[in-house]
Order: C-alpha cells, then structure tokens, then sequence
C-alpha cells in the first residue's frame, strides 16, 4: 500500500458513506470504488471496516438495504439513504465542516 | 434512531438469522468476484487475481463476524452459544466444577442465612394490611433511648376518645393459659389477650371462621364460652389442620372457650420469631386473675397494656408525636401512682412509635453481634471469590491453547470475555440453588440461638422472596467477582506466542502468588483471630459463675396462678413440696426463688441501716425459700441461711457487697437495715421492714455474667412473696440431684400430690440458663468458628491448587534439577520455601487487617484484650499447620518426580 494512504478518522467512514449514498443507491463494492476514485486513491477502505459498518448504519435507520440485480446480472446488495439518512447527513457535514475549519484556523494561525 | 426501531431490527435480525447469514456470505462473495473482475481486468490470470483479491480482502469469517456483531444479533444469538458450551465445558471437568458449586454454596448459603435473621428480625415488615400505617401509643423518656411500649388502660380510653389522627386504638396483653394435650394433661401456653379491634385493625383475613370483633370483648364473655382465634402453627398441630374447627369447643385455663376462626398462615403475631398460639378477648384476664383483688378489670388503673393504633392516611408520625406530646401533661394523672414516681416516667410524655416490623427481641439483644456476623460471613465469601477466581485462572492457563486457537480463528476479544463469564455465571446458578438449600437447612440451627431458654416453642424464622434476591444477587457479585479477573486474562492471550509455545502462564502464576493466595491467608488468619478472640470472650463468661455452681442444678416455674388460693395457702404447698422434693431419691437438695438467676431481670429496693438511716442505698433483692444457698452453691460466710422458721421480712442475709455497702464492714450480724420495697404494684417506698441481719454469703453474679455482682439482700419467701400479683404465685424451684432424671421424676410425683390440676413447665438446667444468658456471645463465637473453619479449608485448597499446577509446569525443570545432582531434600524445601513465602505475606497482610478491626472488636470482647497472646499464637500455629498440610503433598509430588521421565517428556 502506497504511503498516499489516509486513516480515516473515528466517525468519519460513516459520514463517507452517507456521503457517498446520497448520489444514489449502491452496493458496497461500488461505495469503496467511488471512494477510492474521488479521493485520488488517498481513501482505500478496506472491506474489514466497510461492510460492519454498512450494517451498523442499517440497524440505525439512516440506510436501507434492498437486494437487486447487478450490471454484470447477478444478486447484489443496493444500500439506499433514508430520510433519517439525509438528516443525519446533512448534520454531519455541518459539524465537519465547523470542525475542519476550526482546525484550519488553529493551525494557520501565528 | 428511535429504541423500539432498534430493537425491532435486532428481532427480525435474529428470527431470519439463518437467511440474513445466507445474505452476508452472498453480499461478502459479490465484493470479492468483482474485486477480482477488476484484477482480471488489470490484466492479471485468473489465480493470480483470486490472490491479489484475497489478500485485500483478509479474513471473510472475521468481516461477516463484524458484521453480525455491527447489526446486534451476535449478543442475542451467541449467549445460549456461550450456555451450551460452559456446560459441555463443565462436564468435562466435574472435579472443578463440584469444588466450585460447593465453594460457592458455602459461601453464598452463609449469608444467606445470616441475612434472613437480620431481614426477619430487623427489617422485614409485619405481613398486614399496610404495616406502615400501625403505631404503638407508648412513652419516650429524654432518660432513655428506648421507647416504653406500654400504655395504661385509663390512659388509652382516653386517647382511644380523643386522638385524632389515628383510626381506632386496640389493647395487647400477652398471659400464660393452660390448654390440655391430646393425653389431657394440662400444657402452658402463651396467649394473647386483645381488644376486639385488634385484629380486625391488622386487615387480617381469617383462613377459617372469623376474627374477634368488640362483642366478643365483653366481661365474662359472650354467652356460649369465650371466643378463641387460633394461630394457623397451633391449627396444624393441634387439630391436624381440621376444616371444621370453627364452633369447636375448648378449654382453656379451666374456663369454656369456642374455637371462632383461624388466622392466615404468614401471620405469627406482633413479636417476631414469637408465635403467640391463641388469641383472646381481653375480658379474658378477669377469668385467669386469682382472685377478686386481682382482677385487672376491678382495677383498670393498673392494667397495662401495649396500645396500637392504625394512622389515618395523610397522617405522619410526626404529626401524631407532636399531638401526644402536647395532651401528655394532662394525662399524667391518669397513669398509676406507683409509675408516676418512677424516674423514667417522671420525665416521659407519651409518644408513638411505628411498629410496621413488630417487636423484634432478637434485634434488641442480638442487632449488632449478627451484623457482625454478616461482616464474618461476607468476608468468607470474599475468601470463596479469590479461592474460585484462582481456580478459573489455572483453568484458563490450562486451556490458553484452545483461547489462542479461537482468537486466531476469529473470535473478538470480547467474546471470549464473555464466553468466561458465562461460565462463572453458570456455576454461580447453580451454587446459588445450592446455597439456597444450605441456608434453609441452617436456619433452624441459627435460629436455635434465639429461643429462650426452656421454651418449648422455638423461634420461627423463615426466608422470604427478599432473601431469594439478596441470594441471587450475591450470587451474580460473586460470579463477576471471581470471573472478571481470568475472563480479562483470557482475552489477553496472544494467539501468535501461545500457538509458538510460549504462553503467559508465568505471569498467571505470579498473579496468583503476589495477590490471590497471600489474601486468602490474610482473611483466614483475620477470621481465626476473631473466632479465637471470641470463643475466649464466651469461656470468661462461662466461667464468671462466682458465687453459684450451676452444674446439677435443675429449674422449673410452678404454675399456680390459677390455684384459687390464698398467698398462705400457696406457701404452705411450697414449703410441703420442697420437704417432698428433698425426701425424694437422688435428691441432693431443693429450694425455690422468686428471681431466676441469669434472666436479666433484677428488682431494687432502697435500703439503709438504722446507724446510718439518711445514706440510702438501692440494692438488688430477691426473695428465697430455705436451703436456697445449699441448693445453688453460694457459701454462708457468717451467721446462717434460711430455715423454715423464716416466714417473714424480719430477718434478711447479704451479701458481702451489701454487708460493705450499709455497714463498712462484713461482720453486721445482730444489726437491722430498714428496707423499702415496693408494694404490690412496685411503688417503692410503699412498705418500710425493719429487717435483722442473720447471716451474710458470698457475692454471686445473679442477673447477669457480665455484671460484677451487686449488692444483694435477701429476703425469706413468705406469703407478701406470693401476693404480688397474678404471676407471683409462681416461685421457680431449684432442685439439685445427681442426674436430671431423678430431679424430674421427684417434680412430677411432688405435682401430682399437691398440684395435680396445675400445668407442668419446661425443666430447665441451670447450665443452659447460663448458655441463655450469653447467647449473643455463643451466637458470635460458635459462627465466627464454623466460618474460621470454612476460610482455613479454602485457603488451604487455594494454595494446594496454585502449588499443585506450579509442580505440574516445573516439571521439566525440576527434572534438570534432578539430574544434575540437586537432592530431593531440596526439591522439597524448594516447593516449601514457595509456600512459606505466600504465608508470610498473608500473615503479615492478616495482621494489618486485625489491627484495622480491633477497636470495632473490642466492642464484643469481655475481660479478653484484642492481643490475647494464647489467641495470637495459637492462630499462627493453626494457619501454619494448614499451609503445611496443603503445601506437603505437591512439595513430595515434586520431590518424587523422576528426571529420566520428565526430561523425556519435554
């Protein structure tokens, strides 16, 4: 593995995959993959943290599950945001954003 | 996220477990095939991509674990898991699992039982309607910190009309009557005499019949006999639980009585562990009195009672005390003369009292010893915890290798946690059902230490769903207690170095000799400390009879109240049935006392001699029939005793602390004291004798072990004896004879000749009276050993376990050892020297432990030092024999070991 590579804080990969859900439905392959991409491969999620935590998401109501056919024809698991999900998201991405910035200015500042 | 959806998610998840499984496995092998579309893609073959996406993926098993953990069936679905395997675990190992069911039902039982005394006797509330709600009307004094429980019936009619607050105040008195056997000889029993609302205030529901109403409570009872309520013991034993008891006749103190109800089965009267056997109307008194003069009723003034009443709701007990105290002035003209110049009463005003546990004489007399004794037994239970929980480490030491195999299999840390826990939990259960069997088995024998001497009804104690649950939840303690350290110690294990051969078993070991094992030697050295300190408090007492030798001395209570005699009378059978009892075969000799010795019970009187009549002293007194020092062993120092020519207060003996106390010196014979002694109803002051001192004998402890004896003066029994009252008809005679049979035996032929209608009491040895009267000291000291013992045994096993598995893991060494020349001397003073190590910790962690405790045990101690040297040595030698003993058979385990076969072995 390249040293590119991010962890990922606590919390985050939940707020990741809310994220990344919001565009529309996928399975779990296609939700590392788009990570992966978008993050210029700095963003590698290992199947380890993303399943488990595809299915804690589940259990809290913000995704649902459905089974569906795939483009190569076979059974896979689509996730899909609920409302609670959007909520939840939208939230999220507000603390973030008030998180990162006020470390940015921490950090920048003489 | 809403609880409820949570939790509805977690259901369906564990029902459709098998198909949600099913499409994990497909979810997780979707992600691999397209992890490996892509490799294949990228241009690599077919295996090499399946490689490349393997390695990514790590392990599937552990994900889909994740998962299941992620989504909240895994706790759920995984404890019966846990169940099923502990208990194939437990099967595996019987012997383990026996020594810790049966650990654990010690320890766990021996709260137990001591809880249900203290939850019986000090906390539990009377099984009625609402016990919060019932108050005793009675007198509180700033002179002493306990409540009078007592009410005059002047008083109460009054407070009965005008109290407010309260609905209703019933009248308690307890008396002696006489019922026949089922061979018609006539038995003693106690009763209780109520109001008509007494029980009908209680909310009882009758099992048969009805309760007493106020129609029933009127003077000479209703037409048809006097009404009886029995208790639901007495309906069992008596008439062998006969539905159709109602409308029975009986009779009861040769009066006409009709059984009317039966009460419910909890129910056993307002005095704890005391079951009254039949209920009465109050009236009832009047019947049982001797004579006119006697009859309560003729004199209400002087009747006592214990009044009760039941607060109205809203009312507070504070509320209630404020109004007492306030109609208190105004009422004290209503109580009798002779309490009126009581000190206590001089100070009193009239107070309530909840009486929601009833009256308690064990928490009176026994409340501090049994916490005491509780800390005893939760201290054993400590000890039983750090004994299991060092067992369950050699076991999980014993098993690292199954450990390391799950958690490289994939098990989490935390389920193999639980996995230990559920193991412990298992053996608590079922040690607690064990447990439960041991205290019930042991409360009868507890229980025993509380019944008064020469009752033949013994103190019913009983457990309760509260102590089911304090059981239950000791046990859950003890399981966490014992199971946590290992459980932790289990979930440490690196997979990688146990599966490598190297394991954490020294570090284990360790563990348990700096900590586990030293302990247990410090709680049994503390334990044996206080057992030894205790049983030496209790044979001081035992031996503290100065001035009387209760050995061979036999004690039985006349029952002559209901003799229609007059006091002449009455002491002319005395005199008559001791000549009988002396001229009986192997009687020594016979008299008879109107105060038992050893009861706590210690009348006064005021006293002065002529020289100096304006010092008056207050000294014990007793009155006593002739040949009363012969018969109990108190030596006559100068003049003489009684004889039968004695028949009045004009001679009187002291004793030698009197003699000192009236006259400086203990030559006073010739001299007078002037005496005055309460009358019939205890007003001192009432009759002043001028009283010839004939002799003077020994000092001699009399109310209690405990008490330097007091100044005593002596009285002959005489006719103002017997005329006190009711009850004082019945002097206790003291019989002396070389066996308790003959002693019996004379007893019963001197009844049958002069009191043939009159009852027969319990014959009591004077011995046990001396037992009774150091109950609590017997109660600590018999229990602190049987707990001591238990705590030796424990330790001895905890440290026979760690040195036995210790000799097991040195084998190999001890082999080397061996062959290289170390003798088998030393191989033994090596396992020793390990041994005597843990020992010494423990002692000097025991001594500590004492120390901290001392000034609270001091508390229990009579004429016994918390550094009794005899106690300090011999619990050293004690705990220093069983570590010997524990620690001899692996030591020559170890010794014997043979170097060719250990270092083959390896």
């Amino acid at each position: 593995m390249s040293d590119s590579q991010l962890d990922l804080p606590q919390g985050t990969l939940d707020l990741l995959i809310l994220r990344t859900l919001s565009l529309g439905p996928q399975h779990g392959w296609a939700i590392s993959e788009r990570m992966q991409q978008v993050s210029s491969d700095m963003l590698r999620i290992q199947q380890g943290s993303l399943y488990p935590a595809l299915h804690r998401l589940e259990r809290r109501g913000w995704v649902i599950g459905k089974w569906g056919i795939s483009d190569n024809n076979r059974r896979a698991k689509y996730y899909e945001l609920t409302r609670n999900g959007r909520k939840q998201l939208e939230a999220e991405t507000e603390s973030w954003r008030k998180l990162t910035s006020a470390v940015a200015l921490v950090l920048e500042s003489e | 996220m809403s609880i409820l959806s949570d939790l509805r998610f977690r259901m369906k998840a564990l029902l459709q477990r098998r198909s949600m499984d099913g499409d994990l496995d497909d979810e997780l092998q979707f992600h691999f095939e397209k992890e490996v579309e892509k490799h294949r893609a990228a241009g690599l073959n077919e295996t090499e991509a399946r490689r490349q996406a393997r390695l990514a993926f790590g392990g599937q098993s552990q994900v889909a674990e994740d998962c299941r953990e992620a989504r909240g069936t895994s706790l759920l679905e995984s404890v019966p898991q846990d169940v099923r395997f502990a208990m194939r675990q437990m099967k595996k190992s019987p012997g383990f699992a026996l020594t810790a069911v049966l650990t654990l039902a010690l320890g766990i039982g021996a709260n137990s039982a001591v809880f249900t005394v203290i939850n019986d006797a000090m906390l539990r509330s009377l099984p009625i309607s609402k016990p919060a709600e019932l108050v005793a009307l009675g007198y509180r004094s700033p002179d002493t910190p306990r409540f009078l429980a007592v009410q005059f019936w002047p008083v109460m009619n009054v407070l009965e009309r005008r109290l407010r607050g309260v609905s209703g105040v019933a009248g308690w008195t307890g008396s002696m009557v006489t019922v026949p056997d089922d061979r018609s000889t006539l038995r003693s029993i106690g009763a209780d005499l109520v109001t008509g609302n007494a029980l009908s205030m209680l909310g009882l529901r009758p099992v048969l019949g009805r309760l007493l109403t106020p129609a029933d409570d009127v003077p000479g009872g209703p037409a048809g006999g006097w009404p009886v309520v029995l208790d639901y013991g007495f309906w069992l034993a008596n008439f062998h639980g006969d539905p159709d008891v109602v409308g029975r006749h009986m009779r009861i103190s040769e009066q006409a009585a009709v059984v009317v109800g039966v009460l419910p089965p909890d129910f056993h009267g307002l005095y704890v562990g005391d079951p009254q056997k039949l209920y009465l109307p109050l009236h009832f008194l009047s019947a049982l009195a001797a004579s006119a003069q006697q009859d309560p009723f003729l004199h209400p003034e002087n009747l006592a009672v214990l009044a009760v009443a039941r607060l109205d709701p809203g009312m507070s007990l504070t509320a209630l005390n404020a109004e007492l105290a306030a109609m208190s002035p105004s009422l004290h003209s209503l109580t009798p003369l002779r309490v009126q110049h009581e000190p206590v009463f001089l100070t009193a005003h009239l107070a309530a009292e909840s009486v929601r546990r009833g009256f308690s004489e064990i928490a009176e007399d026994y409340g501090k010893p049994l916490l005491l004794i509780q800390a005893i037994a939760l201290a054993v239970l400590l000890l039983c915890c750090l004994n299991l929980a060092g067992l369950q480490m050699a076991r999980v030491q014993a098993r690292e290798q199954e450990f390391a195999v799950r958690s490289a299999l994939g098990a989490g840390r935390s389920r193999i946690l639980r996995q230990c826990l559920v193991e412990s939990l298992l053996l608590a259960a079922v040690g607690c059902v064990f447990a439960a069997g041991l205290a019930w088995a042991s409360i009868r024998i507890i229980s025993g230490f509380f019944t008064p001497a020469g009752s033949d009804s013994p103190i019913q104690l009983q457990p309760d769903p509260t102590v089911l649950l304090f059981t239950a939840a000791f046990a859950l303690l003890t399981a966490l207690l014992f199971g946590l350290a290992p459980a932790w110690l289990a979930g440490k294990v690196s997979p990688g170095a146990v599966l490598k051969g190297r394991g954490t078993s020294a570090r284990h070991y360790r563990l348990r000799q700096r900590l586990f094992v030293p302990t247990q030697f410090a709680l049994a050295l503390a334990l044996v400390f206080c057992a030894g300190l205790f049983t030496h408090t209790l044979v001081c007492l035992r031996d503290n009879h100065e001035g009387f030798n209760p050995d061979h001395v036999m004690e039985v209570c006349a029952q002559f109240q209901a003799l229609k005699k007059n006091p002449d009378q009455i002491m002319e059978m005395y005199h008559s049935m001791t000549e009988a009892l002396r001229a009986s075969p192997g009687v020594q000799a016979a008299s008879y006392t109107w105060v038992t010795p050893l009861t706590g019970f210690a009348p006064k009187l005021d006293a002065d001699s002529l020289a100096h009549p304006q010092q008056i002293h207050s000294l014990a007194w007793n009155d006593v029939g002739d040949g009363y020092f012969s018969t109990v062993g108190t030596r006559v120092l100068a003049g003489r005793g009684f004889t039968g020519a004695d028949r009045d207060r004009s001679t009187c003996i002291l004793n030698e602390a009197a003699a000192g106390v009236l006259f400086g010196h203990a030559q006073p014979l010739g001299d007078s004291i002037e005496a005055k002694y309460p009358d019939q109803n205890g007003e001192i002051g009432a009759f002043t004798a001028a009283c010839r001192v004939v002799g003077v004998v020994e000092n001699a402890r009399y109310s209690s072990l405990r008490d330097p004896p007091p100044p005593t003066v002596y009285f002959p029994a005489s006719a103002s004896t017997v005329g006190r009252g009711s009850y004082s008809n019945n002097l206790v005679f003291l019989i002396r004879s070389r066996n308790a049979g003959d002693a019996i035996s004379a007893y019963r032929a001197a009844l049958a000749r002069f009191a043939p209608t009159t009852a027969y009491m319990t014959f009591l040895p004077l011995t046990e009276q001396v037992d009774q009267s150091i109950g609590s000291e017997r109660l600590v000291a018999r229990l602190s050993g049987i707990f001591a013992a238990v705590a030796l045994l424990l330790s001895g096993i905890g440290l026979f376990g760690v040195l036995a598995l210790r000799v097991q893991q040195r084998r190999p060494e001890i082999g080397v050892r061996l062959a290289v020349g170390a003798s088998r001397a030393r191989i033994l003073g090596l396992v020793l020297r390990d041994a005597f190590a843990m020992l010494v910790a423990g002692t000097l962690a025991g001594i500590a432990l004492i120390a901290l405790a001392s000034g609270f045990l001091r508390r229990f101690l009579y004429d016994t030092s918390p550094l009794q040297m005899g106690v300090v040595l011999s619990t050293l030698l004690i705990l220093a024999a069983v570590a010997l003993l524990a620690a001899l058979v692996p030591a020559r385990r170890a010794a014997a070991v043979d170097p060719m076969e250990a270092l083959r072995s390896e």
